[in-house]
This record gives C-alpha cells, structure tokens and sequence, in this order.
C-alpha cells in the first residue's frame, strides 16, 4: 500500500541499531552510501555486501519486510542493470547481431544492481529501526551548527513531526474524495484537458478544504496543550551518546579502511 | 463542594458578529461530572472553548482554580488545569507514533525526560492504551485513536478536561469505550468531566446536565430535574431519551409514575410498583 | 425480478500482496425496486466494502454484480455509466464540494452524464426541494454554509443524478437528533415521490427502523441475516450476540417481557410502546381512575 511506503516503516524491536543514536545513523547512513558508490574492484565491493548483511542481522527486521521494499525497486534494479549491461569497450563475450556483451558491461552491470540494492537495503534499515520523531531530532541537532544562517531549526523540526504524521491521512482523504467524486462521475480518464483538470479541481479543492480544517484543528490542539514555540520544549526521548553508538562508528570506520584499502591494493574493475 | 470554574455572567461574540453566548451563569466543581448538550450551533463548543482561556468572554469573567482566563500571563497556567479534546481524533494528534504523541503535553510544560517518561507511561496505562505505545497513530481505529489524545491530556494532570464530542465520530462500540474511560477518569482519578454531546445516554451519565440554546443556558441541574421539565424541553425542540418520552406518554394517560425518570431500569422498578410484578393474564 | 442482484461475491483486499484479507466472502442478496433497504454491522463487518460494489468503485474478486440483470462488469469500460444508476453518498460527503456555488456543485453529477442545459437546471431546483433547503441558497457559496446544509447540499448532488438506488453510507452521523429525525423524514418523502429504491447504512438503530423495509446484517464479511425489519429486530439475542444493538424503546420492552409481563418484543415506536404497556393496565385494572 503506498500509506505504508510513505512513511511509518517504523518497525518496532529491540536490536544494536534501533539502540543506536538517530544521529549516529543518519551519519552512518550518508558516509556508507557514498563509499558504497566508491567501490571499484570485487574485493572492495564484496566488504561493502559484508557491511550490508551485518546491518540487516544487527537490526533484527524479518526479512520479508526487506523482500517487500526490494521487490518495489526491482524493476528499476533491472533496468538500470540492463542498461549499464551495453558496453562497448572490453572483450566481447557474447555477440546477438548488434548486440554485444563484454566483461566490462557484465561487471558495471554487477556493481551498479550491487550498490542500488544495498543503497535500498541501507536507507530501509534506516527508517526501520529509527523512530520518525528522532528522525527529525536527529536532523534539528545536526543541523544546529547552521543556525547562524538565521533559520529556526526547532520550528522546522516540529513542522516534519507533522508532515510525518499527517502524510498517511492525507493519502487516505485523497483516495477517498477520489471514490466520492467517481462516484458522482466525475471522468478521470478523459482525454479532454477541460474534463480533466475539472475532474483534478473536484479532489484538491475538497483536499484543500479539509486540510485548512484539518489545521485549524491542530492548531487548537496544540495552544491546548501549552505549545509556545518549538524552542521551549524538554524532550521525553534524549539522543545521547552511548557505548552503543562508538561500536557502530567502529564498524563503519572498519567498512571504510577495508573499501579504500581493497580500492588501492587491487586493480580497479570498473572506472 | 469546592468550585474549579466560575463563568459568571458572560456573554461573548467574535469582533464584529452576534452575540453566540449571552449571560451564561455556570459553576463546575472539582470532580464533577457535567454534561452539556445542545443542537448544533447552540454555542457548547464556544463555552468550552472559555473555560481553558483559549476565548475570552466578550463580557464577564470565566475564572479557573482563581486564576482569570483574561489574566495572559497565567493563560498556560490555566491551559494545564483544563484540558482539552476535540471531536475529530485524527485532527489533535500530532506525533506519528502513540507515546510521542502523549508526551507533547509534557515537553511543552517543559518537564524533565524522567517525568515525562513516567507521567507518558501512567496516563496511557489508566485509559488502557498501554500496549499500544509503540504504534504508528495511522494503524489505530477512531475509538483507539480518541483515546490517545484523551492520554495526551491526562498526562499533563489537568483537574478538568473538557470533550467536545468526542464520541460523534465514532461507531457504537468504540462510543462506549471511550465513555468507559472518560468515566474511569472521572472516578478513580478525580478529575472534573465536561462532556459535550448531542447523546442523550450520554448525557444522563453526569451529575449535572446543562441545556443550551440559542447560546443561553436553558436549564441545569441533576438528570433528574432536567428531565422533569419536560414541556421546557419540547418547547425547545429537545429530543427526551426514549424512556423520559415513554413515562411521560404514560403519565398523559394517567399512570402514576414520578417525573424525570431517564433510566430504563428505574423505569421498569416504578412500573413495577404500580402494575405489580404480577404475571397479566 | 430484482434491480439488484448479488451472487456469490468476494472481495479481497491486497489481494497480490503478502497480507490478503478477506473482507466479504459469498455474498449472495436481491434488492427489489422501490425498498428501502437497510445495512447495519459492526466497523470492519464489510458493510462499506460491500456498497462500494454497488456502483462499481470495487470489483469483486469472485462472483458477480447485476443491475437490471446485467452483469456491471460485463464492460469495464462503461462502468461509469453505473454510477449514474447507482448513487453513492460517501460519509461525511460535505467533504466532497468543492465549486464555487452550490448551484454548479449539485449540478457537477448532471454535467457528467451529458444532459442539456434546462434538464440539469431543472434537476438542480428539484433535488434542493427534496433535501429540503431554500432556493436562495443555489447562488451561495457552499464554503458560507453550516456543516449541515452542505451536507444536503452534497446529498443534492447525487439526488440530482437520478439514480435508480441511492446508497447512503452514515448519512446522519454527527448530527444532533433534531436534524437526524428531520432527515429521515425528508428521505421518506423523497423515496414516496422518486419511487426509487434507498439503501442505507447506519449504526443508529432507530434511524434504521424508522425507514427500512428490510435489513440486512453484516458480520465479519458475510450476510448474517437478511429479512423484514420487524423480524431482524425481534430476534434481539442474534443482533446483540454479534455486537449490535436494537433501538432504546425494544430493549425496554425486552425487559418487561422478561421480567414476565405480557408485552409484545416487536415494538419499534415509543407511541407502540406506550399502547402495549397501557393494555396492560387495561387488563390489569390497575389504572387509577
């Protein structure tokens, strides 16, 4: 369902990386990816799968759960595959007409479904084991050194809890003004520009509606509960760094002295 | 009885509109149970809205725990003591995942990470949605979900909380959920109930019910007084619970049954004693 | 023969994912022209799932949906022309408006079907008759308007279409019970003078009995009773076994009847009631003249 792909993959447990700092992962998460991208030879990249299967047993997630992002990004897996497959240079392996396959377009291919794969699997362990409302503390604190520039951090912050938390209603009210206008005809699927952008009207303008509502609601809400401002807060959960949190630097740092060193030790594979 | 909220004389209306409250007089005590019913557009959820200083009266005063809802200062002071939940639950509930959302409260009032984590753990506990502190808001039924925001109020340890039909959009059996718990609340913890409804077997749960109409004051009093007013009451186009109507049918024709009978089991007692329990053959 | 005819329908949501949930299965129903049907269940018993079938927002999985005797999926591409047969008012359907008078909101479902200028104005004055509301609001914005008013208004809209069956999902909810009284009496109204046929989806028992012809009991997906509103409501232990209640005034006469008085169970009315209790007096001469 798409309210599941939006956001609230949050899955609850108890594992080293759901323990983990939200800052520490988000880091992590950056640091790893681009040193995934950077691998150049099978040692290097093999090291970078090691990296992602430690991650998926340390988090802990059944692995359905990954089966189910994979399969939503197979087709592009595939494509992207494909089309890194069609590489002129190299020795020709196989050769169907105009088609030639090389080595060197087995290899790109390989690296490329590789590191999409484990960028998937990277960023899934992320939203798995994070929390949404550490999400956006994470990113409040790490973004605090550029408060200079004169935005309110905080405020932004809050306004992400939000987003976070009204995506999936939002998805739910669309769907459903969606089958309430259907259901007064309205034609979707006209090919005339007059008809659909009517049709188009008939949902956002409901949508808008509702969201002013929706929002007016919050506000009251939140002044009822003593909201004055996203800097006058405490916090029940405090990001803190833990011994945790150095034993996932640790193994991040291992991943990357073990990705350069195979990179500078070997003979690259792919440019 | 020692009062938490005095509305003395207010009458209200936004800038430059009609008058929506006019000399409304009302008292509600420390842990009582009232009940305010009304049409739509009758002013209830306005006269809610003043008694935890997010209005204020046009004319009058409205004073919580001696504090005056006019008094800025003490505005968030007073927004402790009375709480407030709102019908629609999807629209109050700001955290995407249950407990974040119970601790909004707590971390404006800017209490320590213990406190809060302590106060979050109690309130979802008293309205049962403990096991639940993990989930995603969007995964929770209607019923679930208004008892969420209920924790998020509970938590701040307020002495009132005001609910604003908090059951209209909710099926039968969640409706009486969430009416278990806000009288759970009302019992064991103590803390004052206005509840606002269109629900007459709601309504009849509080020690005092208030009518309104019109943005007056009909009528208040126990269930019992209320419901003996019955011409006032069909002047007014109030709908009597089903067994008030009943009695009242029965009194035309002349059976001898008291007045401001709203509960089904008193109803069959007070037959009973005048038809006898004796089998009719 | 039947307008509506339901046969051995099922329907599975997420069906090509790994977590399928049934949510009918067989259902098998006749809906005859010009009944009033009512749909009473507990959330999640399919009720909604099952009225979206009616005008083809869903297909089903299995089985088969005939209108007039024809298949609606025989041609999934005319599917829209089902909706105009069959109008659905969703819940909370003040939601759905969204032109900028109430005039071309009602007339929004008319303009979809292609009709010409005067039938369409004609539609619009007669559906705001029948929801009951003043003509001097046709040229107001529907954002002026009190929740209730749009409400008819949006229930306009899909009056104005014409359907052979309307189908309303909670059509009273949120209201106080003035307004829900007045509303039930104007669907009366309009049903004696459309002669079409209504179906109805409430929890409010009374709104149910008040209109319903016949009722039909959804329970975690499948038909659990389908009968004439009398019989539905005398057979009080089923409703409240799986959850459901009967109106206030039946449950009062439940309890006479088993504390052992002589009092009918199928009363539906507080004026019925009223007259069982006071026949026992009559017999019982324990009236005080």
């Amino acid at each position: 369902m798409i309210r599941d792909l939006a956001v609230g993959q949050y899955f609850p447990a108890n594992s080293v990386l759901h323990r983990t700092d939200a800052r520490v992962k988000i880091l992590n998460l950056l640091i790893t990816i681009i040193f995934i991208f950077y691998t150049m030879n099978y040692f290097s990249l093999f090291i970078a799968l090691i990296y992602v299967f430690l991650m998926m047993y340390l988090s802990n997630i059944p692995m359905k759960l990954y089966m189910k992002n994979f399969k939503i990004i197979l087709f592009f897996t595939i494509f992207t595959g494909l089309l890194n497959l069609f590489d002129d240079r190299g020795k020709v392996i196989f050769e169907f007409g105009f088609l030639k396959i090389t080595d060197a377009g087995i290899n790109n291919s390989i690296f490329v479904c590789s590191r999409v794969t484990s960028l998937v699997i990277l960023a899934s362990i992320f939203t798995f084991t994070t929390l949404p409302t550490d999400l956006t503390d994470a990113v409040e604190k790490l973004l605090k050194p550029f408060a200079f520039i004169n935005i309110n951090i905080s405020e932004i912050a809050m306004m992400m809890t939000i987003a976070i938390r009204f995506i999936p209603t939002l998805i739910e009210e669309v769907e459903k003004i969606i089958n309430a206008q259907k259901s007064r005809g309205a034609d979707f699927e006209n090919k005339n520009l007059f008809v659909k952008i009517r049709a188009l009207m008939s949902i956002v303008v409901p949508l808008l509606e509702s969201s002013f509502k929706r929002a007016y609601d919050l506000a009251t809400a939140m002044e009822s509960r003593c909201y004055r401002g996203a800097e006058n807060r405490t916090r029940m959960r405090i990001l803190k760094f833990k011994m945790i949190d150095l034993f996932s630097i640790f193994l991040t740092l291992i991943f990357i002295f073990g990705v350069v060193y195979c990179n500078m030790k070997f003979p690259a594979t792919v440019k | 009885m020692e009062k938490l909220i005095d509305i003395n004389n207010v009458n209200f209306k936004y800038n430059d509109g009609n008058y929506i409250l006019s000399d409304i007089n009302l008292i509600i005590n420390r842990g009582e149970f009232v009940s305010l019913l009304g049409s739509n557009g009758s002013g209830k959820s306005t006269l809610s809205k003043l008694c935890n200083a997010m209005l204020m009266p046009t004319h009058g005063s409205v004073t919580v725990d001696g504090l005056n809802t006019i008094d800025n200062k003490e505005k968030y002071n007073i927004r402790c003591k009375v709480g407030l939940v709102q019908q629609n639950p999807d629209n109050q509930i700001v955290a995407a995942t249950v407990e974040e959302d119970v601790a909004f409260g707590p971390e404006n009032l800017q209490l320590s990470p213990e406190e809060i984590r302590k106060r979050v753990d109690d309130s979802l506990k008293s309205v049962g949605m403990y096991k639940y502190k993990d989930s995603s808001i969007y995964k929770l039924s209607g019923g679930e979900k208004q008892k969420v925001a209920i924790s998020g109020i509970v938590a701040m340890q307020p002495e009132c909380i005001i609910l604003d039909e908090p059951t209209s959009m909710l099926d039968p059996k969640s409706r009486k959920d969430v009416l278990d718990t806000i009288i759970k609340l009302n019992k064991e913890q103590k803390i004052a109930i206005i509840l606002v409804t269109h629900y007459m077997d709601e309504a009849v749960l509080a020690d005092k019910v208030v009518m309104m109409d019109k943005g007056r004051i009909l009528i208040q009093g126990t269930p019992k007084e209320v419901f003996s007013n019955v011409e006032l009451l069909k002047e007014h186009k109030f709908t009597l619970p089903e067994v008030t109507e009943l009695t009242e049918i029965l009194r035309n024709n002349r059976c001898d049954l008291p007045r401001g009978i709203y509960d089904e089991d008193e109803f069959i007692l007070s037959l009973k004693s005048i038809v006898g329990g004796r089998e009719c053959l | 023969m039947s307008l509506i005819e339901i046969r051995n329908l099922s329907y599975i949501y997420s069906k090509d994912t790994n977590c399928p949930k049934t949510a009918l299965s067989n259902i098998n129903i006749d809906i005859y022209d010009n009944e009033i049907i009512g749909i009473i269940g507990h959330t999640g018993s399919g009720k909604s799932t099952l009225v979206q079938h009616f005008n083809g927002l869903l297909k089903p999985t299995s089985g088969g949906i005939y209108i007039n005797g024809l298949d609606i999926w025989k041609n999934p591409k005319k599917i829209r022309d089902i909706r105009f047969k069959v109008g659905l008012v969703f819940q909370y359907p003040e939601y759905q408006i969204f032109e900028d008078t109430v005039y071309k909101d009602i007339a929004f479902g008319p303009c979809n079907m292609n009709l010409g200028p005067n039938e369409i104005q004609n539609r619009v004055i007669e559906s705001i008759r029948m929801v009951g509301l003043p003509f001097s609001i046709l040229d107001k914005s529907p954002f002026e308007l009190s929740g209730g008013e749009k409400r008819k208004v949006a229930i306009a809209g899909v009056m104005a279409m014409k359907p052979n069956v309307i189908v309303l999902d909670e059509p009273t909810a949120g209201l106080d019970p003035l307004s829900r009284k007045n509303f039930i009496e104007n669907l009366k109204t309009y049903h004696s003078r459309e002669k079409n046929t209504i179906v109805i989806v409430s929890h409010n028992m009374e709104d149910i009995v008040e209109i319903s012809d016949r009722v039909l009991v959804m329970n975690n997906g499948r038909v659990e009773m389908f009968d004439r509103t009398k019989d539905i409501f005398s057979n009080g232990d089923v409703l409240m076994r799986i959850g459901l209640d009967v109106p206030k005034i039946t449950k009062i006469m439940f309890k006479l009847s088993n504390e052992g008085y002589r009092v009918k169970r199928d009363v539906f009315s507080v004026k019925d009631g009223a007259e069982e209790i006071l026949n026992l007096f009559r017999c019982d001469g324990g009236l005080n003249d």
